[in-house]
């Protein structure tokens, strides 16, 4: 089995997150098309997606993250960034 | 790994294979227990829901941060272990007058478990944020003022509420504000940290079903400087980085799981690179490791830690495929083994295979097989175990031996939350039974059985001594129980204080030795009836008339007392079909049967509950006739 791409990945945490089917999540979807991306929602799929990335958001990044496709480009700065939880 | 894991599971609830499903989710989770699997847990469980039936429980968490994101954890995991939670999260900082306010909506929602989930930094600004200011006279003042917050929170929260409550301790600093200079004075803020820590589990000790988290030792545990999201705390107040949260889910299930009694009650063991490394068969018992050194020191210290929870209470046994000859030798003789054949109950060392060995290990035992766990470094095993025997908990064990014993310490399912006289005798009473079996074997009759056992049942009212076991008791018996009311410390001791109510435990002695306390029944006294509300008795005496004596003696006191009709109810659970003819069996008429609970009557004015004339019976209390 190939390993599943970060676009596959990322597609499937906000399906899970928000308990809705993969293949309803596109790089449109939103705190407007999705029920349950609210706050608490948006804070979840930050730190699901830390947790299966291991990169850490800036505060900017979270504010901007407002859509799939800018989850995307953030995703690939935090990555670039080289943000990993390392400690000191 | 997860993918395949994520597709099977679905693929099981495609073809209505519930328990594969169940068994993948759990798979999953531990291999990734993440935000994303733990809402993936919570939507598949879901979709089984009716199929499967869970244990309800409110859990009501107080905050002073945002704990949302380690709530789907928790919940997941706990509905993993059979329990749903539903949560009530109060609003941020507010838990003192929810606390204080007995109209709050805290009791409104009358909780089995509350959390109660603060940090230094909020409890106390001065003793994180400012402390270089503060002189030591105002250090000491803060200590007092903090602890004297905390006893106030708990005496309240007692005085309201039976629920369980659960108090986070307090975190120290990464680093304390003075550096190392803080090691070289009085009173310095990493040991008044400490000491209001000790202060806090003095205050919680001081009543029953109040519990301190040790959040400081989790958070050292992961190490405090990854532990920390500054960020995240300053624009969302969550103070955890998303590694973290998992740690602090699994830290509030140790507590929840033993409050709902959903534990294990047995170790099921392999031996060959489990005990000790390599295989007895092949390797000779000169061959193994085991010892000292690297790498036998990995297995001892995984027999040091299933030392400690035989310590607990936890029973031990043997499943392994083995000339018995060969495993017996090293139990008995290795100079390294921790482990000795009187640590386990039941040994099962043959060529079988090891799904019999563990229906027949539970069968002895006289416990469920969900009260086995299953300790195996054969991945093959495992999951044949899983697959076969969902209701056991199978441990998943890492690759390298050095990390066995980490592993088992993690555990939840072995988590008590007090410690019996019967959980550390626990070997000697099976000991015991052992030589009952041989006895009754030899017996001619069932009745000289009982003779030749020298029976005496001791009949007391629960007492400070007594309540621990009581209770456990009510939370762990599933077999002969009439009812399976579970109740808590509290529950229990408001009980014994009601005049309506009595609350009494049965302990039992014969010739073989002390069985200690085994039976628990509490009645309700309504008018002219006296109402059985929980009768129930350890399987560990089942089948030797002890329950009658116990029975004879409630009716007893109900006569002596003016009472005209004992009453009790059966309710059928999938475990306790043991108990369903022991009312009818004892002269008590069928009055009401609703949705199978069954409710029978006892008439006082006639004749009495014959007392078994083997069994001698003293009474304490108000148990005496």
């Amino acid at each position: 089995m190939t390993e599943p791409t970060i676009s596959f990945r990322m597609q499937r945490i906000v399906a899970e997150v928000f308990s809705i089917p993969v293949d309803s999540v596109t790089s449109k979807s939103s705190p407007e098309t999705v029920e349950g991306w609210d706050s608490v929602g948006h804070l979840n799929l930050v730190l699901a997606l830390e947790q299966e990335f291991h990169v850490q958001f800036s505060p900017d990044d979270i504010e901007k993250m407002v859509n799939v496709e800018k989850i995307i480009h953030a995703l690939n700065g935090a990555e670039q960034a080289g943000t990993v939880r390392n400690g000191m | 790994m997860t993918e395949t894991l994520r597709q099977s599971v679905d693929a099981a609830i495609d073809q209505r294979q519930w328990d594969t499903a169940r068994t993948r989710l759990k798979r999953l989770f531990e291999e990734t227990p993440s935000i994303a699997t733990a809402q993936f847990v919570l939507d598949r469980l879901g979709k089984l829901a009716d199929r499967v039936s869970f244990i309800p429980c409110r859990l009501a968490v107080l905050r002073s941060f945002t704990v949302e994101p380690v709530l789907p954890l928790l919940r997941a995991a706990a509905l993993l272990n059979g329990i749903e939670l539903t949560v009530q999260l109060a609003d941020f900082n507010t838990y003192a007058q929810d606390i204080l306010n007995p109209s709050s909506s805290l009791y409104a929602f009358d909780p089995r478990v509350a959390i109660l989930a603060v940090q230094t930094r909020d409890v106390s600004p001065d003793l994180w944020h400012r402390f270089t200011e503060l002189s030591s006279d105002q250090v000491e003042d803060e200590v007092k003022r903090v602890e004297g917050d905390f006893r106030g929170w708990i005496a309240a929260f007692r005085s309201r509420h039976t629920a369980s409550l659960i108090i986070h301790n307090l975190e120290s600093p990464v680093m304390p504000s003075a550096g190392i200079l803080d090691g070289q004075v009085e009173n310095s803020q990493l040991e008044v940290i400490r000491r209001l820590n000790g202060a806090l589990q003095h205050a919680a000790r001081e009543y029953p079903g109040v519990f301190v988290l040790d959040y400081d030792g989790v958070v050292a545990r992961f190490g405090r400087t990854r532990w920390h999201d500054e960020r995240k705390w300053l624009i969302m107040r969550m103070p955890i980085a998303a590694d973290g949260i998992a740690c602090l889910a699994q830290e509030y299930l140790r507590y929840v799981l033993p409050i709902l009694g959903c534990t294990r009650k047995a170790l099921v063991m392999d031996l060959d690179n489990t005990l000790w490394g390599g295989i007895i068969g092949e390797d000779g018992i000169a061959g193994i490791e085991l010892g000292p050194d690297y790498p036998g020191a990995a297995f001892v210290a995984l027999q040091r830690v299933i030392l400690d929870l035989y310590r607990r209470g936890i029973i031990l046994a043997i499943c392994s495929k083995n000339n018995p000859e060969d495993a017996l030798g090293v139990l008995r003789e290795h100079p390294g083994m921790l482990l000795r054949p009187d640590h386990f109950t039941v040994l099962r060392i043959n060529w079988n295979d090891k799904v019999r060995n563990l229906r027949e290990i539970a069968e002895e035992l006289n416990i469920g097989t969900d009260a086995l766990a299953f300790l195996d470094d054969n991945p093959a095993e495992r999951e044949r175990v899983r697959l076969e025997m969902p209701e056991v908990h199978v441990l998943e064990l890492p690759s390298d031996p050095m990390d066995y014993a980490s592993a088992l310490q993690r555990c939840a399912v072995f988590e008590r939350l007090a410690l019996s006289t019967e959980d550390r005798d626990r070997g000697r009473y099976y000991a015991g039974e052992r030589q009952r079996k041989d006895l009754q074997q030899s017996a001619t009759s069932l009745e000289d059985f009982y003779k030749s056992l020298r029976m005496e049942v001791e009949i007391a009212e629960v007492s400070a001594a007594t309540l621990t076991r009581v209770v456990q008791l009510t939370q762990k018996t599933n077999q002969f129980n009439l009812t399976t009311r579970r109740y808590t410390e509290q529950q229990i001791s408001a009980l014994a204080q009601d005049p309506h109510w009595r609350v009494y435990s049965l302990r039992v002695r014969d010739r073989f030795g002390d069985n200690g306390l085994v039976g628990v029944a509490m009645t309700e006294r309504k008018e002219d009836v006296v109402e059985i509300d929980n009768f129930l008795l350890s399987c560990r005496v089942i089948g030797r008339t002890v329950e009658t004596a116990l029975l004879a003696r409630l009716a007893g006191v109900a006569r002596k007392e003016d009472a005209k009709i004992l009453r009790g109810r059966y309710i059928p659970t999938p475990k306790n079909l043991p108990a369903k003819d022991f009312l009818p069996s004892h002269g008590f008429k069928l009055v009401a049967e609703v949705e199978g609970t069954t409710t029978w009557e006892f008439d006082l004015g006639g004749k009495n509950i014959s007392y078994p004339e083997w069994i001698e019976c003293t009474t304490i209390g108000g148990a005496g006739v």
